[in-house]
């Protein structure tokens, strides 16, 4: 009977079922957290033609010819193959609530090389996770049209941030479920409509769950395969008020309300603007001291400070800014070093491959220039986390022969400055009568143009070989210098891309300012937070050096930090 | 001593409040109901709101001057206004406060919303998941019997769907969707024979579980009630209809095939996404549909058309074009009237409506709408009406205009400002009812219906229809707000009964009428 069933349901075409050969494929498809067996899974067998050299003197070459058979698993998970050749197959399994791709692609377990029939195959599904609650308020009455942001955080040039992975709004029940989540950490928060305010006659300031107000002191849900987490908010609906008032040059087009707390950014979800006299309201405002930024995208920005207590605040004035062009000009004190100069440098490398070279040309090569060049990021300062995309703007080179960069629509704000040169190193960043390296913050005020940025750079600089811990993996490893003087900030060198690797797992890394150094090998270092200073804190383990302009230094780091 | 008194007198007037003051209700229980909302605001304005919140005695309370109010109820975020009667009908009971109004016990009666929930599974009991479920609503709107989809929404990974919170009522449900493997099948896998296999689908079905939409039945849903509707969708052998549309890169358009299903109504057999210029759309099912495509996100193109399909693969070439276009003028008898002039479309099939506002030279323009009848009207607080509207590029009757894709129509409304007023009280023997259904119905019918007038009466049992275009009426009453007062066949015994009124331009009719048919 069971034979049947699974004989009705198989979906592959008649003529690959039939096949060009006696061999089969059998087996089950099993829930590879609990070993149970998942049942109807869609089953695909993929062939890639064996190559046979007899054949091809005969026949034309032909493109490579994937066939494909697909069936449904039985109700036990059973599966089987008929009349498959000799080849080499793929095989793989597919259910909704599983992982696919890469996360379940059960690799090398799905490679079969099929010389003989192959009988008790289990292919291992890997179930996705679900995060499922409610959401009361302080009376236990359900809530409706809460939305439940699913965030995590991930570190992006040493800073971490968090994104959404996944949202949901509450039905009339308060609940709220999300399904077919991948393996990780989550932190779940509630707000309004899109993440926005919550739009009723009381309201309540997005909190993360475990009624954390950021999301630096949230618990996160950790989803494994196959876990079925809760997560219940229990929220406290406040009075709510308004603020009124007017933006001084109105744009025509649509603009936006935030409403900004530390790394909270939230939009308001209720606002109105005319257009003309440029009143506006922002209803559902929970008590609080907040930023608030009216913005048309990209085009003008305001930002003022408001602060809301127990009644409406009314007369608030808003006055858009576009934003401006940051100049950053580098000067170069010094000749610039040689080729020949460069750490590490070998001319039979950089010649090879090359015949009939003659000396004089060799003679140029060493003696060529190399060019400093420094770039220019402005960036939001470090502030915990942001729940919103981090601003960064790189300087672009402008005028080649004035060394002249640009960076566009730098709206108002303060940034932090981080410089990173290449053939040389910075003496001095300044702006206006700003030193940049005492203090790495840039104050750009609405509606004045800012004072360039200048680089003072000098040619070379100390280099620092690195051995690095053989244990790990060296793409997986990143070497942080962190300064020990003024400067805008550490610097993270992965040692898997470039920076002249050594043949003894072990990086060098040029043009450094001359200065005390700590260095540290990192792990995962595309998830270390190190512009974070809570964390360069924490940091311990590094090895100390001093960095002579002109000097090769030579470290050994035993151990990498995790 | 005189004048003091006079002047204190005078002073009482002024500061004299009235109490609008009641309890809140569950409709079926009769139970007090704590935690509901209770906002009160001047009649006719959105200012001046204010709110009290009932405890476990369910009661409220405001003193406010003399005048007329609007009270509105909200519990966990579903509001109802005063003075409903069953399911939301777009009627409320006004308020009227002054001397001889008894308003300080008034019951506020609650209907509270139901829902309905259920599970989708597959021949196999498995859930499906993404299935579209489809929510049509039967009731009684302007005087007419409505069907319309209120609400779609997706199964879950368990296979459950759940509208609610959904005021008390019919209603209908269609249920379609596609084997997730259907899916499986088409992408992400290299080999060709995915092409010409036989895709697998289900066969839609209705509430409850119903292969043909005549087999459907409505859901009563009750008020406060939580309905379970499970369905079972099985796998049928369908054919692939392949798309092709040149349509300008990076616009997404939403393909879908509709055939026809409840009473006439859409049912979205499938619904998806087209990026390139092609789409497969797998397993669909013998039958004819409307093939619908939509440019979205500001995206000005679209085409519909009539397919059938067989038993074998359909390759359909789409041509786009436009959505519909309506412009025109409005000729005013006289001057034009100081306040805002809306022009409105209003679609036959959904009612719903979309209105621009008259602009400085008299001219009007809606830039996409959808193809089907619709009526041109005009609205606005001056009153004045189409008397006769000239269509040009479309076949039209009157002010209903028969709107085809690409059609670009030019209308010009001839306005006419000539209306009065009609006032009175609904009598139930000696005493005036409150909270029932007024009619003011054209003596002829000429199939415009605005104008049909309705009106639930107040408190103190009073009718005041503004804007009334001048001509002859027919008056009644009923103690019942789903009257489908524009059928005939239901009204011709309240016709019958009615009181004949005159409407002349600028003058008020002061007429009562007696309360009639109770049931």
């Amino acid at each position: 009977m069971l034979r049947l069933l699974f004989a009705s349901i198989v979906i592959s075409v008649p003529l690959l079922a039939q096949g060009p050969g006696n061999y089969s494929i059998s087996g089950v498809v099993v829930n590879s957290q609990t070993g149970e067996p998942v049942k109807y899974a869609l089953v695909t067998l993929v062939s890639f033609p064996v190559f046979d050299a007899n054949q091809t003197a005969e026949q034309p070459m032909q493109p490579p010819d994937f066939k494909k058979k697909a069936a449904l698993a039985g109700e036990t998970g059973e599966f089987i193959f008929h009349g498959l050749a000799k080849s080499h197959y793929t095989i793989s399994a597919q259910k909704p609530g599983f992982a696919v791709g890469l996360a379940g692609g059960d690799y090398p377990n799905n490679q079969i090389n099929l010389t003989d029939n192959v009988t008790g195959k289990r292919l291992r599904l890997s179930p996705l996770g679900v995060i499922e609650g409610k959401v009361v308020d302080q009376d236990d009455e359900p809530l409706r049209g809460v939305q439940i942001l699913a965030m995590q955080l991930q570190v992006n040039d040493g800073l971490r941030e968090a994104r959404t992975a996944r949202s949901v709004a509450t039905d009339d029940r308060g609940v709220y479920r999300l399904w077919d989540l991948q393996p990780g950490r989550y932190y779940l928060k509630a707000a309004g409509k899109s993440g926005g305010t919550y739009s009723s006659w009381q309201s309540f300031a997005p909190v993360y769950a475990g009624n954390a107000r950021t999301i630096d002191s949230a618990k996160p849900v950790t989803i494994e395969p196959g876990t079925n987490a809760t997560a219940d908010f229990h929220l406290t609906l406040e009075t709510a008020f308004r603020i009124r008032g007017t933006v001084q040059n109105p744009p025509s087009g649509a603009v936006s309300f935030e409403l900004v707390q530390g790394a909270e950014h939230v939009t308001a979800s209720r606002s109105t603007l005319n257009a003309s006299t440029g009143r506006f309201e922002i209803q559902d405002v929970t008590p609080g001291a907040y930023l608030l930024r009216v913005e048309e995208r990209g085009k003008l920005r305001g930002e003022v400070p408001v602060m809301v207590s127990d009644s409406d605040v009314n007369d608030v004035t808003v006055s858009l800014s576009p934003p401006v062009t940051m100049k950053e000009v580098t000067r170069v004190i010094g000749a610039p070093i040689k080729q020949k100069q460069l750490p590490g440098f070998s001319r039979a490398q950089s010649m090879a491959g090359q015949e009939a070279v003659t000396a004089e040309e060799i003679e140029q090569f060493d003696n060529q220039p190399v060019d400093v060049n420094c770039s220019v990021s402005l960036r939001q300062p470090y502030s915990s986390i942001s729940s919103s995309p981090r601003i960064r703007r790189d300087s672009i080179q402008a005028d080649q022969e004035k060394e002249t960069f640009t960076i566009g629509d730098v709206f108002p704000g303060v940034y932090g400055v981080q410089v990173n040169c290449e053939g040389g190193y910075a003496t001095a960043v300044l702006s206006g009568g700003m030193d940049l390296l005492t203090t790495p913050l840039l104050s750009i005020q609405p509606g004045v143009e800012p004072p360039p940025i200048e680089v003072q750079a000098k040619p070379g600089g100390g280099t620092l070989t690195v051995d690095l811990p053989a244990s790990a993996p060296a793409d997986s490893i990143g070497i942080l210098t962190v300064p020990a003087f003024n400067s805008t900030g550490p610097r993270m060198y992965p040692a898997g891309q470039g920076f002249l690797p050594q043949e003894n797992n072990g990086l060098t890394i040029p043009f450094l300012a001359p200065g005390d150094y700590a260095v540290y090998a990192l792990k995962n270092w595309q998830n270390v937070e190190f512009r974070n200073p809570a964390f360069l804190q924490t940091l311990a383990g590094g090895v100390s050096v001093h960095v002579e302009d002109g000097k090769e230094q030579h470290i050994s780091l035993k151990q990498a930090i995790k | 001593m005189r004048a003091a008194l006079l002047l204190a007198a005078a002073l009482s007037a002024v500061a004299q409040t009235f109490p609008i003051a009641g309890v809140v209700v569950d409709a079926s229980s009769g139970a007090p109901m704590k935690r509901v909302r209770v906002t009160l605001s001047p009649y006719g304005r959105n200012t001046g709101e204010r709110g009290v919140i009932t405890g476990e005695d369910g009661r409220f309370s405001f003193d406010v001057a003399k005048g007329k109010f609007t009270l509105i109820a909200e519990y966990r975020g579903y509001r109802e206004p005063f003075g409903q009667r069953g399911p939301a009908l777009g009627f409320n009971v006004a308020i009227f406060t002054g001397p001889g109004q008894d308003t300080s016990n008034l019951v506020f009666k609650w209907y509270a919303p139901g829902a309905i929930s259920g599970k989708v599974l597959d021949e196999h009991n498995e859930p499906v998941e993404g299935a579209l479920v489809q929510l049509i609503r039967v009731n009684v709107a302007g005087g007419r019997k409505m069907r319309a989809t209120a609400a779609w929404a997706r199964t879950d990974d368990r296979g459950q769907y759940r509208f609610g919170p959904r005021a008390g009522g019919a209603y209908f449900l269609a249920v379609t969707g596609e084997p997730w493997f259907s899916k499986a099948q088409q992408v992400g896998l290299p080999g060709r024979e995915s092409d010409t296999q036989p895709v697998r689908s289900f066969a839609p079905v209705y509430y409850p579980n119903a292969a043909e939409p005549g087999a459907a039945q409505a859901i009563e849903l009750a008020p406060g009630a939580e309905v379970s509707a499970d369905f079972r969708l099985m796998t049928v052998l369908g054919v692939n209809v392949r798309v092709h549309c040149e349509h300008p890169q990076g616009q997404q358009m939403l393909v879908s095939l509709v055939s026809e299903g409840i009473e006439g109504l859409d049912t979205f057999q499938r619904q998806e996404w087209m990026y390139g210029n092609d789409l497969t759309i797998a397993g669909v099912l013998p039958g004819k549909y409307q093939l619908r495509v939509e440019g979205r996100n500001g995206a000005t193109s679209m085409a519909r058309r009539m397919i059938e399909v067989g038993g074998a693969d359909l390759n359909l070439d789409v041509a786009l074009t436009t959505w519909p276009s309506v412009s025109g003028t409005v000729t005013f008898p006289g001057k034009r009237p100081s306040r805002t002039v809306y022009v409105r479309l209003v679609d036959e099939s959904n009612n719903a409506t979309i209105s621009r506002v008259l602009d400085a030279n008299n001219s009007f323009k809606f830039e996409t709408v959808q193809p089907g009848r619709h009526l041109l009207q005009l609205t606005g607080a001056d009153g004045f009406f189409a008397v006769a509207v000239d269509v040009k590029g479309a076949p039209a009757q009157g002010a209903w205009i028969d709107l085809q894709p690409g059609a670009q129509v030019k209308a010009d409304i001839l306005a006419s400002g000539e209306t009065g007023t009609v006032k009175g009280f609904v009598m139930n023997g000696d005493k005036p009812a409150a909270g029932v259904l007024a009619v003011l119905a054209p003596a002829k019918d000429t199939g415009d219906p605005g104008n049909f007038l309705s009106f639930q009466t107040d408190s103190d049992g009073s009718f005041d229809y503004q804007l009334v275009r001048a001509g002859d009426y027919i008056l009644f009453a009923a103690d019942r707000l789903d009257l489908e007062y524009r059928n005939p066949a239901v009204v011709r015994d309240y016709l019958a009964s009615g009181t004949p009124v005159r409407v002349a331009p600028h003058a008020t009719v002061v007429q009562n009428v007696s309360l009639a048919g109770r049931n």
